[in-house]
């Protein structure tokens, strides 16, 4: 029988390199940044090189006392013993330039009797300091076995890996921090150590999973020692901190402080009330102009080489159906895909550059005010920023945010964050209209770009301003963030995290898309066979020009399934300035919005695979009085309804399962529906 | 040399000084945590009046705080 796997957990406080670890010690990529909240749940990997041990990165916690989501879920892991990840043994990750603060944690968990392993991480900033920290002392003060190691390039990595090979020969460390107390709950509480016995008595009520006669009597527990009990988080802390406090001056030496001086520095211009202002919108913009202008070499080459595989593909193989599935449907709907991968990378590479640079905390710090007066407050800062990228995980990290209206009201309006997705889709329409030209050093595309970005972010501010007003504020809401010292971010990893976002893109986005594309190909290809038949009968009699060609293969998509089902849709979108083609692209996409580009294809496509003739194509279009389709009205309208319409079944999906109820996951899809609706209707309406 | 105090919202850029007591349950569990016990040094790095914010260092850590909860810590000044 295959021996269960020892699980060593990885925790520590936030920002503190556990995940950096965590990738170091499995060999997976697991995101990683220079601010609090990265890591907002449990993940789990096998130790590289061994087959028995499973290391599990939990969210960075401050104390062993929870505020927030994310908190609760290591609280829960490490207190619960029936918890399926509850650890056999811990490293603690102690961020050695902060090591008081980190000390706090490492002697509650001391306390708490595990098998404890800590590591020291960040003591490249202590050297560069000219610091030192003794750690043959240390050791001795903590009773716990110290390694030193740097997560983000490895070095004592092979060591700790080593120590966690024997970790079942560990013993718990003897020495306790915790200030005694005159209670005893041995009768309660199936556990002798009374640190955990004094834990649960206060939290009780977080626990969900305590048995309900344990929880009653608790209860009658907690009533009787109340006055103690409640100052059990103050008085633990500010004696564990007398104890600490004793333990750095004796261990550690600091000389001076160049990597605070530098931050400070940077600082004065970033955190500046006016200069930090002109900073943000500065990054925000060359952010989004590297989108366009870096980006057009590399969709230029993959357009010019799929043009041409398409052409290829459609000379050597005989004129048959399956001949038309291949270049109409699949090369089409994988050119669709691909097309988009450099502005996709760019993307990443921008974000991920703002998250370990160090410069995503600020934001939040500058944002708060703003934020504050709309509802959410400065956390929600980074789940609307990460939702340029992607809603799914920007949801997620919501869980990082303790107020709990703040919170509901960023996964109500995370949503209309223009992400990534929307990129084809908007490349694709603002070159319908925008010339691709440039006023000094603002390329006009760019700043349309950016425009329907800002569009997002200031309707998410409204409708979160709107919401606000339904729900009770939560007055125990408090804003602290730790800022942390200014990095430089390492190539490698904002490499890695574009890599990883673009295949992410291309197997899940294109799985769908190829699928719907094929899907609409045969929808396209293939109608009532009386009625196609009648077409083809028609120009069978006729000598066939390029014009007759166009207008035959106009007909027969008319006269298709696909035509069929947009023309009983089409009374609906007309008003929106939207034609049946549309219509059918807009349902398509429902479940993925970046499936709209590769719908487009697939209808408009006859012989052309890429996204120039797409646009061209577009262009051309004429309605059936002889009128452009595509005047800068409908695309406007087309453009607004793919800012805001909810296109996407993966941010339903985490909506649901963040804030467990249908009820707000159904509410989240009707109103930004409705929205996109009804603010595409007066677009048109208005520049029609 | 004369000791009084304050409440953190009112100490200017650069100015040291020892915590002193909470007048607010919320925030003193929240910035205790962080080392912002009774006694400690603390100092004020920034302030950035459109968001409101207050820069204050703690050891070799540094904290944003909004001004309206630091109105809640009592501060003897240096």
């Amino acid at each position: 029988m295959r021996q269960k796997p020892c699980k060593i957990a990885l925790v520590g406080n936030p920002n503190a390199g556990k995940s950096s670890l965590f990738n170091q010690l499995t060999g997976l990529n697991q995101k990683i940044g220079n601010y609090e909240g990265v890591t907002v749940e449990r993940l789990a990997g096998m130790m590289r090189d061994s087959n028995n041990i499973e290391i599990i990165d939990l969210p960075g916690i401050y104390s062993i006392f929870p505020r927030s989501e994310d908190e609760k879920i290591s609280f829960d892991i490490l207190l619960n013993k029936q918890d399926k990840d509850h650890p056999d043994a811990i490293v603690i990750v102690v961020d050695a330039y902060n090591l008081r603060r980190n000390l706090l944690l490492a002697t509650q968990l001391i306390d708490l009797g595990f098998k404890i392993i800590i590591v020291l991480t960040m003591v490249d900033i202590l050297r560069k300091n000219s610091s030192f920290i003794d750690i043959k002392k240390l050791q001795l003060y903590l009773d716990i076995p110290i390694l030193t190691i740097n997560a983000r390039d490895g070095e004592g990595v092979a060591q700790l890996k080593l120590q966690l090979e024997k970790v079942n020969d560990l013993i718990p460390g003897k020495r306790t921090f915790y200030e005694n107390v005159s209670f005893q709950l041995g009768h309660i509480i199936d556990n002798e150590n009374r640190f955990y016995q004094l834990l649960v008595a206060s939290r009780y009520k977080q626990m969900a999973y305590l048995p309900a006669y344990q929880r009653i009597q608790l209860n009658e527990v907690s009533h009787r020692f109340q006055s103690q009990l409640s100052m059990v988080q103050t008085e633990d802390i500010i004696a564990r901190y007398k104890t600490i406090d004793k333990i750095v001056r004796e261990t550690t030496t600091h000389k001076e402080n160049i990597a605070r001086h530098k931050t400070k520095i940077i600082d004065s211009i970033v955190l500046h009330p006016v200069l930090g202002i002109i900073v943000l919108i500065s990054v925000l913009y060359i952010g989004f102009q590297s989108i366009f202008s870096l980006a057009a070499f590399p969709m230029d080459a993959i357009e010019t080489i799929m043009g041409a595989l398409g052409t290829w593909v459609s000379r050597v193989l005989p004129a048959t159906w399956w001949s038309s599935l291949i270049t109409d449907g699949i090369i089409a709907g994988i050119t669709g895909v691909i097309i988009f991968v450099p502005q996709i990378m760019i993307l990443f590479c921008f974000i991920t550059w703002l998250e370990d640079s160090g410069y995503m905390a600020r934001m939040s710090a500058l944002m708060d005010r703003l934020l504050l007066f709309f509802g959410m407050n400065g956390k929600s800062t980074i789940p609307l920023m990460s939702g340029m990228a992607c809603a799914v995980p920007a949801i997620m990290s919501t869980r990082h945010i303790e107020d709990k209206r703040s919170r509901w009201l960023t996964i109500m309006v995370t949503p209309l964050m223009s992400c990534s997705a929307r990129l084809p889709v908007y490349t694709l329409l603002i070159g319908l209209f925008v010339p691709a030209t440039s006023k000094g050093v603002f390329g006009l595309q760019g700043i349309w770009m950016l425009g329907l970005y800002l569009l997002g972010f200031i309707l998410s501010l409204c409708i979160s301003l709107m919401m606000s007003k339904f729900i009770k504020k939560d007055n125990t809401s408090v804003f602290v963030i730790e800022l942390p010292l200014y990095r430089a971010p390492k190539w490698k990893n904002i490499i890695i995290t574009a890599i990883n976002k673009a295949k992410i893109f291309v197997i899940d986005a294109g799985k769908i898309i190829i699928i719907i594309s094929v899907l609409l190909w045969a929808l396209t290809t293939y109608g009532p066979p009386q009625k196609m038949n009648a077409v083809h009968t028609k120009y069978l009699q006729l000598t066939m020009t390029d014009s007759l060609d166009i207008q035959k293969h106009s007909e027969l998509l008319e006269n298709s399934y696909a035509g069929h089902f947009g023309k009983f849709i089409e009374p609906a979108i007309r008003p929106l300035g939207f034609n049946w083609k549309i219509g059918i692209a807009i349902l398509s996409s429902f479940a993925a919005r970046e499936v709209f580009v590769g719908t487009m294809t697939t209808i408009y496509a006859s012989n052309s695979n890429n996204d120039k003739l797409l646009r061209e194509k577009l262009l051309s279009e004429k309605n059936t009085d002889g009128s452009p389709t595509y005047t800068k009205a409908t695309v406007v309208s087309l453009l607004l309804f793919y800012a805001i319409a909810m296109q996407c079944m993966s941010t339903l999906a985490i909506t649901y399962r963040e804030t467990a109820s249908w009820k707000h996951t159904f509410f989240q899809l009707t109103y930004l529906t409705l929205l996109a609706y009804f603010i595409s209707l007066i677009a048109f309406q208005l520049l029609k | 040399m004369e000791s009084k105090l304050f409440t953190l919202d009112q100490c200017s850029k650069e100015q040291k000084a020892i915590v002193y007591d909470y007048l607010d349950e919320n925030t003193k569990n929240k910035l205790m945590v962080l080392g912002m016990v009774p006694g400690a040094i603390i100092s004020i790095g920034n302030k950035i009046p459109l968001s409101a914010i207050l820069i204050v260092n703690i050891d070799t850590a540094i904290i944003a705080i909004r001004e309206e909860d630091a109105m809640n810590v009592v501060v003897l000044l240096q």
